[in-house]
């Protein structure tokens, strides 16, 4: 079945693939379906699901959710069959495993669960270089038929400071306590990671390969896969799903522990969800975020900042090198922190050799957001 | 929203932990507005429960003799006061007195002791203590002539020992722990129980009932080691949010060394109240200690506990 595209979308979209666009088999048409509901320029869809689907995964595709069960009956396969291929295709993100069978997971999904899975070293073997070209198709192509204005502020993504800047200040909640957050989660299974997602796939995109030679030099990454450069984390449900079936990396005790000192010592940034019960924090070096996201991200600033004691002050300049805002400049032979600039990150706080940085609280502590999304959303 | 990151932290949608919201393929506004009304319920409903599980209810102050539990008890009970709680202040001290008058109180009220035989007040009479044993136990079921109040503050007492030869206190130490633990303080009650000096109460598990810890440390090594000693103790008996606070500080650096030796101990630090000669004059004097230089500090201190509680308060 011709895929029906204007001749100019045809050139634009040949010219992103390198091949001419060629007739898909109907079912790929009925699987495009399940995505009409979104609203995307869906043009594209069946020829893309026809690149990531054999025929006989799109016929299972189509027919969830369901149990091994319903979709033997609804496709006709046999059960082992589906359960096999349908792992395989979880494994690389183009379906999911719930509770009681496989569910379909969306475009944004798929992109997303596929960006983890280039992240994960477990799946280093299995890839298919292919997929990158489709994931550029996906992010390039299908998009919204409504767009975020330009000047809209997404401010859903806080800042939470370094553990060593806060660890004796009272008033912090758990929720910004990052040693906490860790190890809660670690004792009750739920804690997964891998290597930053965000840097990962821009490595294969810009030069066909991870590391790129820019991202060694900069010192992002580390031949130990350590935290210091950049890692995703992932607690609860997802945490659990991703080490359980996608053989994500789950930390034991002492792990998570160094997991977190090597974080603690690098130059990252903890980033999460605007929330207090948080389930994904970046441990973010803020070079490669989002790199298939249509939006601006806005980071919340926490709710400390750093004070300085001049007469400790010996104006060495450290802080200032690695602050990762420029919110640190020299005025008049002082180093003096811009309040606006700011994000209350600690960075400075624990590398300061000669502790003359000291956090403070700020901010009240509904700063984070207890349930008000659409607040913090900022849709106008 | 998107690609990343759910806000519940579910696997993906349709995935565990999904509440289908659509947030995560939300393409218009519409979608995303209602999308957004469906995460709120959600997420208000689990943090309410959340929420239940670390709030301030029942605090017990502890710490060694004349470190400064009953002041700093009174100064907390006149910051919980001001951010629009409504503290409960036990005294469970059977020997000093003086808590009352810290509060502004010129009476003490009817103590608990006199349901002991030994201590008995009123002859032979099997006095009626059913509503001691009640559980859980509601502020307002506790008899007025226990209680003394004013505005929002009451004050209760256990009793002291007053003769010679008149027993232990251990059966004080039951009737304590039996109250504290049956007490429930609903929405904006607190109960601020001042205890003994040391570590004795812990002994006979007066704390059990207790949520959060309150270590008052005085500059000197003895304080220091027994703050640990009670974290310790308190560990033993399941309580998660023990803090110390420091009293009679004479400086910041002495601040910074006994700051340094609390996070040695793996103590947690809360606040500190530098020495005051306001303070002892008035202790001394017995004039209620709300017009203070320190009860700024210990209103600070206050609203730090209750931050780290998610509990509701007036930022300034």
């Amino acid at each position: 079945m011709k895929i029906n595209l204007t001749e100019e979308r045809r050139a634009l979209l040949e010219g992103i693939w390198g091949a001419p666009i060629t007739e898909v088999d109907p079912i790929y048409h009925e699987g495009a379906k399940f995505f009409d509901e979104q609203k995307a320029h869906t043009d594209i869809i069946p020829f893309l699901m026809a690149q990531m689907y054999t025929l006989d995964e799109m016929n299972m595709i189509i027919a969830l959710p369901g149990t091994l069960e319903e979709i033997s009956k609804k496709t006709g396969f046999d059960a082992d069959y589906i359960d096999s291929s349908l792992r395989t295709l979880a494994k690389k993100g183009r379906c999911m495993i719930t509770k009681t069978g496989f569910a379909r997971v969306t475009p944004e999904a798929f992109l997303y669960m596929d960006m983890q899975y280039w992240a994960m070293d477990s799946q280093q073997e299995v890839y298919d270089r292919e997929v990158l070209r489709i994931v550029e198709m996906w992010s390039k192509t299908v998009k919204g038929s409504w767009e975020m204005p330009a000047d809209a502020k997404l401010t859903q993504r806080r800042i939470i400071p370094k553990w060593g800047s806060i660890k004796d200040l009272p008033g912090v909640m758990d929720c910004e306590n990052m040693k906490t957050i860790m190890l809660e989660n670690q004792a009750k299974g739920e804690f997964s990671c891998n290597r930053c997602g965000c840097l990962t796939i821009s490595a294969f995109w810009e030069e066909g390969c991870y590391p790129t030679q820019e991202q060694i030099d900069k010192g992002y990454i580390d031949e130990s896969q350590s935290c210091a450069g950049g890692h995703c984390m992932f607690f609860g449900p997802t945490g659990k799903y991703k080490a359980k079936l996608l053989g994500a990396h789950a930390p034991n005790y002492e792990e998570t522990l160094k997991k977190f000192e090597e974080a603690e010592e690098g130059d990252v940034i903890y980033v999460a969800m605007n929330l207090r019960d948080t389930k994904n924090i970046c441990c973010c070096n803020l070079a490669y975020c989002h790199p298939h996201s249509r939006k601006t991200w806005i980071h919340m600033p926490s709710r400390f900042r750093p004070v300085r004691d001049y007469d400790k002050c010996v104006a060495c300049g450290r802080c200032a090198n690695l602050c990762m805002f420029d919110a640190i400049s020299l005025v008049d032979g002082k180093y003096v922190t811009d309040p606006d600039k700011c994000r209350g990150c600690g960075n400075c706080v624990i590398k300061c050799q000669n502790k003359a940085l000291e956090m403070e609280i700020v901010r009240p502590t509904s700063w984070i957001s207890d349930g008000e999304v659409e607040a913090n959303m900022n849709i106008e | 929203m998107g690609e990343f990151h759910c806000p519940v932290g579910a696997v993906g949608y349709d995935g565990d932990g999904c509440i289908y919201c659509k947030m995560c393929i939300a393409r218009d506004k519409e979608t995303m507005i209602a999308a957004s009304e469906i995460i709120r319920k959600y997420i208000r409903s689990v943090s309410a429960a959340r929420k239940k599980d670390i709030r301030v209810g029942k605090i017990a102050v502890c710490g060694k003799g004349g470190a400064g539990k009953s002041t700093f008890t009174a100064l907390m009970a006149y910051a919980f006061e001001k951010y629009g709680y409504s503290p409960l202040v036990i005294d469970t001290d059977d020997s000093n007195d003086g808590l009352n008058t810290k509060l502004g109180f010129d009476t003490l009220p009817e103590p608990l002791i006199k349901y002991l035989p030994r201590f008995s007040l009123t002859g032979d009479t099997e006095p009626d203590i059913s509503w001691l044993r009640k559980d859980p136990l509601r502020f307002e079921d506790i008899p007025q002539n226990h209680l003394l109040q004013r505005d929002n503050i009451s004050f209760m007492s256990v009793g002291k020992i007053e003769d010679p030869f008149q027993g232990c206190s251990c059966s004080m130490g039951d009737l304590t722990r039996e109250l504290v633990l049956n007490l429930s303080p609903q929405n904006k009650e607190i109960v601020l129980a001042d205890q003994d000096a040391g570590v004795e109460s812990f002994g006979r598990g007066v704390e059990q009932g207790v949520d959060t810890v309150i270590i008052i440390v005085e500059p000197s090594r003895e304080s220091i080691n027994l703050a640990e000693k009670i974290r310790y103790m308190s560990e033993g008996l399941g309580i998660r949010r023990i803090r110390a606070v420091l009293n009679k500080v004479l400086d910041k650096e002495q601040n910074r060394i006994l700051r340094d030796m609390l996070i040695e101990r793996d103590v947690r630090y809360l606040g500190t109240l530098y020495s005051s000669k306001d303070m002892s004059l008035s202790n001394l004097y017995g004039k209620p200690l709300v017009e203070t230089e320190l009860f700024a500090e210990a209103e600070k201190i206050t609203g730090w506990m209750l931050d780290e509680a998610e509990m509701d308060r007036p930022f300034f």
